[in-house]
């Protein structure tokens, strides 16, 4: 199986390092990485990564509303999107989980286990 | 005419007793018991009538109601006003010599004037006309000996005494229930909250200042008036009992606010409502404050949560060996690091969790579930600890289904376990059972740890409430978990309690309702025997305003925010009533109708929509499908709302 390439969309530089590092250098991975919305919906649609990570609370376009986007375009609509969220109650993931993302992952997260979370939520051989 | 407060020098409180408003009320018993008495001058008279007597009489009395309807009294000095009574002495000594002098009956005439006084003026005032009784009587004996006999002298001193006696004995009552009724309305008038009495159709009594500034009005245009419709929604109950409770009112300029309100009827002792008295105080103030603590700590929420992200993240690398191995003691320092980041962070996610659930904002997401999955899947959530522990877990079910939010009642669940394979001790056994009992399922977690002490067996369920301030940090809890597992049950409608004997151990019960035609039968199925709507709705705050409503109606709601959820529920409610918003997040209402037009095997179901935008002819066409209401957010009255509802469901129950 060919390196498998993830683009994180977060707004937090300190974050996006964080898993950079974890996805990169502990699962090797190739990671790419935007500061919004609207700049993770162009790298998206340019690169076509295996997976999006989507921070939910971002300003300008959110992470519902850049799904909505990626949803919108031909390049990006099969791409399958997990949210990051640091508002993790029950009733929240819930209401996440309809909008038709692949999954939610919890902020805080463990670095040393993010890619196993990552690929089991998407049934890759990890 | 001044007004009616009278100048300065009268005296406090001292009242015009002739003023306008009201003077035909106090003096018709006065008029009409003169009147009468010169009406019976034809037949009472024993002898001829002295006719001039007669005339000069009824030009006093009738100069006596001129003067009382034409001087300004507002404007004369008070000791004026003891005039009309006193001149009306002269009336009953003409009537009096008119028929026969000492022998006329029309000497009882006296106690008009000494009652007038004794109601409407002071004490001063009734000394007065005490002197003028007197006079009355003994002023004939000394000008006419024949006419008047000195026997008379025993008749005006009788006379006096009773005048005297009546007279204090009225103005001591009336001065009580001033006194009484004046105390009522400062309480009544300084009051910070409104109060107002209504008659029992509704009109209002009386109105106190804080009443109508918070409504708007001035008292006076309040008075009178038909109030039921200052409240927006519901009524007063004039009832037998008393009703509290959260309402909307209406001010005069037509916006509403949020009321705490209570009524209460005025019961009379033969038990019939004279009325009810109303009290209330607008809380918009504290509805603004909760909703921004809710916000606040939702924000703290997530502005603590996302700095612990990077700490979490970058400790966890270093941990990981990332960057190069460290040696043991580093090693340590950063697990500890580490272990301390998870337990902020579960103790940011608890309180969180205790404020959403205990403020009734979070909705138990019901699904049918079964008992035994329930406790198989929380003990294997817990295997990990329980072996880390050295504690066995076993397990003793008889299965049945029920309707539970399968989430909440596994943190509920696992909670317990958790507490109990803590407090064992190694090489023990943790005991859960689940069994039904007549209507409900009973869960019980025991262990055989050092129990709880008689006084803490309620203060464990407290917010931070542990049997020992050190469990904090030895057994790594922050007493927020049980608070947190009762208030999800009891949000299920159960309870939960412990039973315990120090030393021995403790047994955590905890009920939850069970439809009741379903034991056993654990076929995966719906097991809801009673009527169920299906609320698709993602706004918590009026999905629980649905429920409640639903409720009201007998029908049990269950809700989801999702159209996509709402679509799999509806083979497991199987609902009688489907109320559908349009604007969801994510497929949209029109979903749900779109996957009961394409499944005509599910039985129709009759349908409500409401929506914040103007529907289109083809959509309302793509969501009749059967019985459909439509409603626009905000334009349909509650209770005009609530009654379609009821309406339908009447039409929809003999089919289910």
């Amino acid at each position: 199986m060919s390196r498998r390439t993830v683009l994180l969309i977060e707004d937090e530089p300190d974050i996006r390092e964080v898993v950079e590092l974890s996805l990169g250098s502990v699962a090797g991975w190739e990671v790419l990485t935007a500061s919004s919305g609207a700049d993770g919906v162009e790298l998206a649609s340019a690169q076509r990564p295996d997976v999006i990570l989507l921070d939910v609370m971002m300003p300008g376009l959110d992470g519902p509303a850049t799904l909505d986007v990626l949803r919108g375009r031909d390049e990006t609509r099969a791409i399958p999107v997990l949210f990051m969220t640091a508002k993790a109650q029950a009733g929240e993931l819930t209401r996440y989980a309809s909008l038709g993302v692949a999954g939610v992952i919890p902020k805080p997260f463990d670095p040393m286990t993010l890619s196993d979370r990552v690929a089991a939520a998407l049934g890759w051989e990890s | 005419m001044a007004a009616a407060g009278g100048t300065p020098g009268r005296g406090p409180g001292w009242v015009n007793p002739y003023r306008r408003r009201g003077l035909l009320r106090r003096a018709w018993p006065f008029l009409a018991a003169t009147g009468v008495a010169f009406a019976l001058l034809p037949v009472s008279a024993t002898g001829a009538i002295d006719s001039v007597d007669v005339i000069v009489g009824a030009a006093l009395f009738l100069a006596i109601i001129a003067a009382i309807v034409f001087v300004p009294w507002d404007r004369v000095p008070r000791t004026l006003t003891i005039f009309p009574p006193l001149v009306y002495f002269g009336v009953v000594d003409l009537l009096r010599d008119a028929t026969g002098g000492g022998a006329s009956g029309y000497a009882a005439l006296v106690l008009l004037p000494v009652l007038w006084v004794a109601l409407y003026s002071g004490r001063a005032e009734l000394i007065a006309v005490l002197a003028g009784v007197w006079s009355t009587f003994v002023i004939p004996i000394l000008v006419d000996k024949t006419r008047y006999p000195e026997g008379d002298w025993r008749f005006a001193v009788l006379l006096t005494l009773l005048s005297a006696f009546i007279g204090f004995a009225t103005q001591a009552l009336v001065d009580n229930v001033r006194l009484r009724a004046r105390n009522l309305s400062a309480v009544m008038t300084s009051a910070a909250e409104g109060i107002i009495t209504l008659t029992p159709e509704g009109r209002g009594v009386f109105v106190n200042p804080s009443a109508a500034r918070m409504l708007g009005y001035e008292p006076s245009e309040l008075e009178g008036r038909v109030l039921f419709d200052l409240i927006v929604d519901g009524e007063f109950r004039s009832g037998q009992g008393d009703a509290i409770g959260d309402e909307h009112f209406r001010r005069k300029d037509g916006t509403t606010f949020p009321v705490l309100f209570s009524s209460t009827p005025i019961q009379l002792d033969n038990g019939e409502t004279s009325g009810i008295v109303v009290t209330f105080s607008d809380i918009t103030e504290r509805r603004e404050i909760e909703r921004m603590k809710d916000e606040f700590v939702s924000v703290v929420g997530h502005e603590l949560r996302t700095p612990l992200t990077s700490i979490r993240g970058s400790l966890g690398l270093m941990a990981g060996g990332v960057f190069g191995e460290l040696d043991d003691q580093g090693k340590r320092m950063l697990d500890i690091a580490v272990s301390n980041t998870d337990r902020l962070v579960r103790l940011i996610n608890d309180i969180l969790d205790i404020e959403r659930i205990e403020s009734g904002r979070v909705t138990m997401q019901k699904v049918t579930c079964r008992s035994d999955d329930l406790v198989a899947q929380a003990i294997e959530a817990m295997q990990g600890q329980a072996e880390t522990m050295g504690v066995g877990v076993v397990s003793q079910v008889d299965p049945v289904l029920l309707r539970a939010d399968h989430d909440r009642i596994m943190q509920t669940l696992t909670n317990l376990i958790s507490n109990a394979i803590k407090f064992s001790p190694r090489g023990e056994e943790v005991r859960v059972t689940a069994h039904p009992t007549a209507d409900t399922v009973l869960f019980s977690v025991a262990d055989h740890g050092r129990g709880v002490p008689a006084d803490k067996r309620e203060t464990i369920f407290e917010r931070f409430g542990q049997v020992d301030a050190s469990d904090a940090r030895d057994k790594g809890g922050f007493g927020l978990g049980l608070p947190i597992a009762r208030s999800i049950v009891e949000q299920h409608g159960g309870s939960l309690w412990v039973d315990t004997e120090p030393g021995r151990g403790a047994t955590f019960w905890f009920t939850l309702p069970r439809p009741s035609e379903a034991v056993g039968e654990v076929d995966g199925s719906s097991g809801d025997n009673g009527r169920a709507a299906l609320v698709v709705e993602d706004d918590a705050d009026l999905a629980r305003v649905l429920r409640a409503m639903l409720a009201r109606q007998g029908v049990e709601a269950v809700v989801t925010p999702s159209a996509e959820e709402a679509v799999h529920l509806i083979d497991d409610v199987a609902p009688v009533l489907l109320v559908l918003d349009i604007e969801l997040t994510g497929a949209d209402g029109l979903a749900v109708v779109d996957h009961l037009r394409e499944h005509p095997e599910i039985p129709p179901i009759p349908v409500i929509v409401y929506t914040v935008r103007h529907l289109s002819e083809h959509d309302r066409q793509r969501l009749t499908l059967g019985k459909t209401l439509f409603f626009t957010k905000g334009r349909v009255a509650p209770e005009e709302f609530e009654r379609r509802v009821a309406d339908l469901l009447k039409e929809a129950a003999p089919a289910s």
